[in-house]
C-alpha cells in the first residue's frame, strides 16, 4: 500500500514536469520567434533608427529586452557584422571593442532599477552603415 | 494562460508530495530532494511570469496609474508595495509620494493581457543618443549634434558632464575635456529625460566621443 502510494506521488510528479518542460518549451519558441521577428521587421526598426541597414541590425541574443535581473551584472550577448567598433553604454557603464567575430559578449554593469543599455557598430567596411540597438533590464534586489 | 496550467501543475505537485509524505514512510531524503526541485521550478517559473510596465505618470487615479504611452495599471489596495530608487538605494514609500510627470515601473505577473501589480518603483529615465558633432561652442559650452534620429540636438555639456575618450591603442574611454572636441567627430550621449515633449536642448549626463580620425584610420586599415 504504501509503494503504492509512493508510486502515485512519483508519477504525479513526472507527469506535472513533462507537462511544465512542453508548455515552456512552447512559451519560449514562440518568444524567440517574435524577438526574431522584430528584428527581421525593417518598417517597425526604421522608426527607431534611420540609420539601421534595413538588411541587417544587431541581433541581441540574451538577455530578453525588458527583462528583469536579480545580479547587479548581466552577460549581454549579440551578434554584430564582423570587424566593427562596438561601443555597449548606459548612464552607469561604457566599454569599446574591436570585434572580427560577429558573435560578441560584454558583461555589463547594471544600477538598481530601469537600466537602459545601448549598442552601437560601427564596421570598418564601408560599404555597411553604422548600426544602434536598445536593450532594456530592470536590476532589482530580493526583498525579504 | 499555458504560464497559469505550469503554475497550477507545480502546485499540484508539491500537494501530491506533501500528502503522500504524511501517510506514506518515504525516505525523507527523497522528500527533501523533490521538494526542492519543485521550488527551484516555482521560481523560475515565478521570474518568467513577471513583466514590467513602465512610462511617466499622466495622471494618478484611484485605481492606479495613467501613464503616458503605456496606459492605465491597475494597482491593488493590499498586495501592492511601492519603492522610490535613488542613487543605487531603495525605499519603501507610500502611493501619495507619486505624482504626476514621475517616471515609474510596475512589476508583478501577467494576467489577462496586462499585469497584476505587485510592486511599483519611481526612479529616473535615462536616454541614450548618438550622432556627429557639427559644432562645437566653447564659449557657451556646449554641442550641436545631428542624432541617430536624424534631428538635431543642442547637447549642453557642464562641470559634472562625465566626459570620456576613446583612446587609439587600446579602446579604453578615458577622462577628457571639453576643449578636445571636435567638429565631425562620433558622439555619444546620455541625459535624463523627463515627462512631456522632447526637448530639443538637454543637458548630458555623460558623453563619451569616438574620434573622427580613429573610425577613418580603421577603414583605411580594412581597405589595404
Amino acid at each position: 500500500m504504501k509503494k503504492e502510494k509512493l508510486f502515485a506521488a512519483l508519477f504525479g510528479a513526472i507527469v506535472g514536469l513533462i507537462l511544465a518542460v512542453i508548455v515552456l518549451s512552447r512559451t519560449d519558441s514562440k518568444v524567440s520567434l517574435s524577438l526574431k521577428e522584430e528584428v527581421k521587421s525593417p518598417a517597425k526598426r526604421s522608426n527607431i533608427s534611420p540609420t539601421v541597414s534595413p538588411i541587417k541590425g544587431i541581433k541581441v541574443l540574451s538577455p530578453l529586452d525588458n527583462s528583469i535581473v536579480r545580479e547587479n551584472r548581466v552577460k549581454l550577448v549579440f551578434e554584430v557584422p564582423k570587424d566593427s567598433l562596438v561601443v555597449v553604454a548606459s548612464p552607469v557603464f561604457e566599454k569599446a571593442v574591436f570585434t572580427k567575430e560577429e558573435k560578441v559578449e560584454i558583461e555589463v554593469e547594471l544600477s538598481l532599477g530601469e537600466n537602459r543599455i545601448k549598442i552601437y557598430s560601427y564596421p570598418t567596411d564601408p560599404t555597411l552603415v553604422n548600426l544602434e540597438r536598445e536593450i532594456v533590464v530592470y536590476y532589482l534586489e530580493r526583498k525579504v | 494562460m499555458k504560464k497559469i496550467l505550469v503554475l497550477f501543475f507545480s502546485i499540484v505537485l508539491v500537494g501530491n508530495v506533501l500528502a503522500a509524505t504524511d501517510e506514506a514512510d518515504i525516505d525523507k531524503n527523497q522528500v527533501e530532494k523533490l521538494k526542492e526541485k519543485v521550488e527551484q521550478q516555482t521560481k523560475k517559473l515565478k521570474d518568467k511570469l513577471e513583466k514590467v510596465v513602465a512610462g511617466f505618470v499622466k495622471e494618478v487615479t484611484d485605481q492606479g496609474f495613467i501613464l503616458e504611452d503605456a496606459g492605465e495599471i491597475k494597482v491593488d489596495g493590499q498586495l501592492t508595495r511601492y519603492f522610490k530608487i535613488t542613487r543605487g538605494r531603495l525605499t519603501e514609500i507610500e502611493r501619495k509620494d507619486f505624482e504626476k510627470g514621475d517616471y515609474i515601473f510596475a512589476v508583478g505577473p501577467e494576467l489577462e493581457g496586462g499585469i497584476n501589480v505587485l510592486e511599483v518603483y519611481k526612479d529616473e529615465r535615462y536616454r541614450t543618443l548618438s550622432g556627429i558633432v557639427v559644432e562645437v561652442d566653447n564659449e557657451e559650452s556646449f554641442l550641436r549634434v545631428l542624432t541617430e534620429l536624424k534631428t538635431e540636438k543642442i547637447v549642453e555639456v557642464k562641470r559634472n558632464t562625465r566626459k570620456l575618450i576613446l583612446t587609439e591603442n587600446n579602446f579604453e574611454f578615458e577622462r577628457t575635456r571639453f576643449s578636445k572636441i571636435k567638429e565631425n567627430d562620433y558622439i555619444i550621449f546620455v541625459y535624463r529625460q523627463e515627462a512631456g515633449e522632447e526637448k530639443k536642448r538637454i543637458s548630458a549626463y555623460k558623453i563619451l566621443i569616438i574620434p573622427q580620425e580613429l573610425i577613418e584610420g580603421l577603414r583605411a586599415e580594412k581597405l589595404k
